[in-house]
């Protein structure tokens, strides 16, 4: 009997109205692990290169781990993924909640998703059977009412589910999927996958509970976790102030994005931080079973920006894409903008980079009021962001160029547009600025998504002896977070694979290893007594790496070659002021650690992992896929 | 009954305090009572290094401590 998983992935074919489970087997369970491993699987035996991202063709997976339902804090979290829309590459994306554990308890531990419904539909999983559903009465509908709507018509309040908004519908192409208009899987436009295939939502249900082979083990180790979140400093500070608590540090640091990456400190700063947050905090809340409880809900009688509880609170990343990018210190008109997104289901980080980028083609003259049927758009302008959120959703005027994203809307502008849209692979960056973190810098250049914040270490936290927390993994000497030189590629290169231990498992970074509460050994001891297995952080890292360079694998048989692991052109320019003005990340020294990280990586010069390290990844099967 | 311990700051936490010192502390405190005589909300501490190992705010130290503090300004 599988521990802590169920041995079953459910396989959905849209177009037909079939589907059939897969039991892979405990072998298969104990290669991949979980989530975006699993996803990799299934991109690359089911899908051929150059698909259409949009076409019945593209594959759709949802995908827990082998330990997501355990109650252990921050075991919670789901992976969507296919081939983005928006890159047009590995799409993927995490979110937390209660989806993943609820899915598990549903008896299945990922479900692949092909081809295309013929009408709008929504699938009911429940106690390892799947119903397809007329979704006519829930399609137009907003994420919220879609919940609502779908929990109704199966009778069950307490049906989880994951859903997209009308942005998803509309294949804008940073659609999100939602689940409890709190919790999203924000990045690289999964949404639009789900409205491509007609497919409005995916709702779970389940009786069982995962068992673990040692439950008392288990519990045991809960206990110390959970302790240990109440006195350890970066959970303390998450339970008190949420992920808006780095605002003022950022600030400080000299690194908060501000105005489409042009500064690193925003004047209006005390206005977005953890301090300013408490007139519109309502309450807080939490993920399945996770004592931080770092969700924030916001509420706020206003007539310009009213904001409802229901409907999410801003995390920092929010805040900054939609405040200090934009130059405005206005949280209301954050928090109102989050909240439209939420409801229309659109990516926040992307949507802020986009009206960045509007407001920087504006303030030189690159757009002008006859684009936008008189509207100006100035870095500063709440209502104009509020404004372009409603034009991208509805597709309307400029907005229809802008729903395909910051790349594609900036090649169709043109005019020199293209030297202020900032993409990695396609991607809009998350908020954090590489010239204060070059590891963060390496990670969004290398990451298979695109810029990416959770799948990299941020340098600061590993200064001094806050290296500590990565001497477990043979780590010793202190981190210098301006450097690019060998130690920084060498510390990169650990620190990537320690947070793709969460990635890949489905927990939450912020309850984990390396810099929360939790430490590597009771993270193994934790998997052993879950899985029953007699494992290792050998093994898990192992895991982390092979899931990584089949990623790549698929991006590299989509065309993507070394040029695209690189940064934007601004970081390249020095922070013009505060902390860490002058600071700027030489470019050729850049290229020459990424270099460097292939050679270490066991890839060759164009970034493509040899056959040695596939081999010792257990990836044989690969080499036929490599261009 | 006092004791001497050894502080380094990192990063915005020496903005007018000081990157190495020595702090005379009460023989029974803690991390957190270190934060209160120099003076730095909890909030603006994201690690906690005592002696080489990851520490928390509720830990009792002793005389000749080394104490590591470095701001939140990671990320999520
Ligand atoms: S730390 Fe926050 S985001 Fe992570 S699982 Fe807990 S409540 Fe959810």
């Amino acid at each position: 009997m599988p521990f802590g998983y169920n041995g079953k992935i459910l396989h959905v074919d849209l177009t037909n109205q079939e589907w059939r489970v897969e039991e892979p087997g405990e072998k298969w369970y104990r290669t991949y692990w979980g989530g975006s491993a699993f996803a990799s699987y299934y991109l690359l035996k089911l899908l051929k290169p150059g698909v259409d991202p949009l076409s019945p063709e593209n594959v759709l997976i949802f995908a827990c781990s082998v330990v997501t339902g355990t109650p252990l804090s921050g075991w919670n979290r789901y992976t969507v993924s296919a081939k983005s829309p928006l890159t047009h590459a590995f799409g993927e994306s995490e979110a937390a909640g209660y989806f993943g554990p609820e899915l598990k308890f549903a008896g299945f531990d990922a479900i692949v998703i092909r081809g295309r419904s013929a009408k709008p539909t929504y699938l009911f999983i429940k106690d390892g059977e799947l119903q397809f559903r007329d979704a006519k009465d829930v399609w137009g509908l907003d994420n919220f009412e879609t919940m609502l709507r779908i929990q109704e018509e199966v009778g069950d309040k307490r049906a989880r589910v994951a859903s997209i908004g009308p942005a998803g519908e509309r294949l804008i192409r940073f659609a999100n999927v939602s689940n409890d208009v709190e919790h999203f899987n924000g990045r690289t436009g999964m949404g639009a996958v789900l409205g491509s295939k007609n497919l409005k939502a995916v709702a779970v249900r389940g009786a069982k509970r995962m068992e673990s082979a040692e439950p008392e083990k288990v519990k045991e180790i809960a206990h110390w976790h959970n302790a240990r979140i109440k006195t350890h400093p970066l959970n303390v500070m998450l339970t008190h102030f949420g992920t808006p608590g780095i605002v003022k540090g950022l600030n400080a640091a000299g690194i908060l994005p501000t105005r489409n990456f042009r500064e690193g400190v925003f004047e209006g700063a005390d206005k977005l931080n953890a301090d300013a947050y408490a007139a519109i905090l309502h309450s807080t809340g939490t993920c399945w079973s996770c004592a931080v409880k770092c969700k924030r809900r916001v509420a706020l009688d206003d007539e310009k920006y009213p904001l409802n509880p229901k409907w999410g609170g801003p995390e920092y990343e929010t805040i900054a894409a939609l405040g200090s990018m934009i130059g405005n210190d206005s949280l209301p008109a954050v928090a109102r903008g989050n909240q439209l997104c939420n409801l229309y289901g659109m990516d926040t980080i992307s949507m802020g980079n986009l009206t960045a980028f509007v407001m920087e083609c504006f303030e030189n003259g690159i757009l002008t009021e006859k684009d936008t049927g008189g509207r100006k758009i100035q870095f500063g302008d709440p209502d104009a962001m509020l404004w372009l959120i409603e034009e991208v959703v509805h597709r309307r005027g400029i907005g229809d160029i802008l729903a395909e994203g910051v790349k594609t809307a900036s090649e169709r502008i043109g005019g020199g547009s293209e030297q202020f849209a900032f993409t990695i692979k396609g991607n809009d960056l998350p908020l954090h600025d590489g010239r204060g973190k070059t590891g963060v810098a390496l990670g969004y250049a290398l990451s298979s998504t695109g810029a990416d914040h959770v799948e990299t270490p941020h340098d600061p936290g590993f200064q001094g002896d806050g290296v500590v927390n990565l001497y477990a993994l043979g780590l010793l000497d202190p981190v210098e977070p301006l450097e690019t030189d060998s130690a920084k590629v060498r510390f990169f290169a650990l620190g990537q694979k320690a947070w793709g231990i969460n990635n890949l498992l489905g927990i939450c970074n912020f309850t984990s290893v390396p810099v929360h509460a939790m430490t590597f050994h009771n993270l193994v001891e934790a998997l052993r007594a879950v899985t029953g297995w007699d494992t290792s952080l050998y093994e898990i890292m192992l895991a982390v790496e092979r899931s990584m360079v089949m990623s790549r694998i698929f991006n590299l048989r989509e065309g993507l070659g070394p040029e695209d692991d690189r940064v934007i052109r601004r970081w390249h320019e020095e922070l013009p002021g505060g902390h860490l003005q002058g600071q700027k990340i030489d470019e050729q020294e850049f290229r020459r650690a990424i270099d460097l990280f292939y050679e270490l990586s066991g890839w060759d010069r164009r970034g493509r992992p040899t056959f040695g390290k596939l081999v010792e990844l257990n990836l044989e099967w690969l080499q036929a896929e490599m261009p | 009954m006092t004791m001497r311990v050894f502080v380094n700051l990192y990063s915005t936490l020496r903005l007018d305090r000081f990157s190495d010192a020595e702090v005379e502390l009460p023989g029974d405190a803690t991390v957190a009572d270190l934060l209160d005589k120099l003076q730095i909300p909890l909030q603006d501490v994201g690690v906690v290094v005592v002696n080489a190992r990851s520490g928390t705010f509720q830990q009792k130290l002793q005389a000749d401590d080394r104490i590591t503090l470095i701001p939140p300004i990671g990320g999520g």
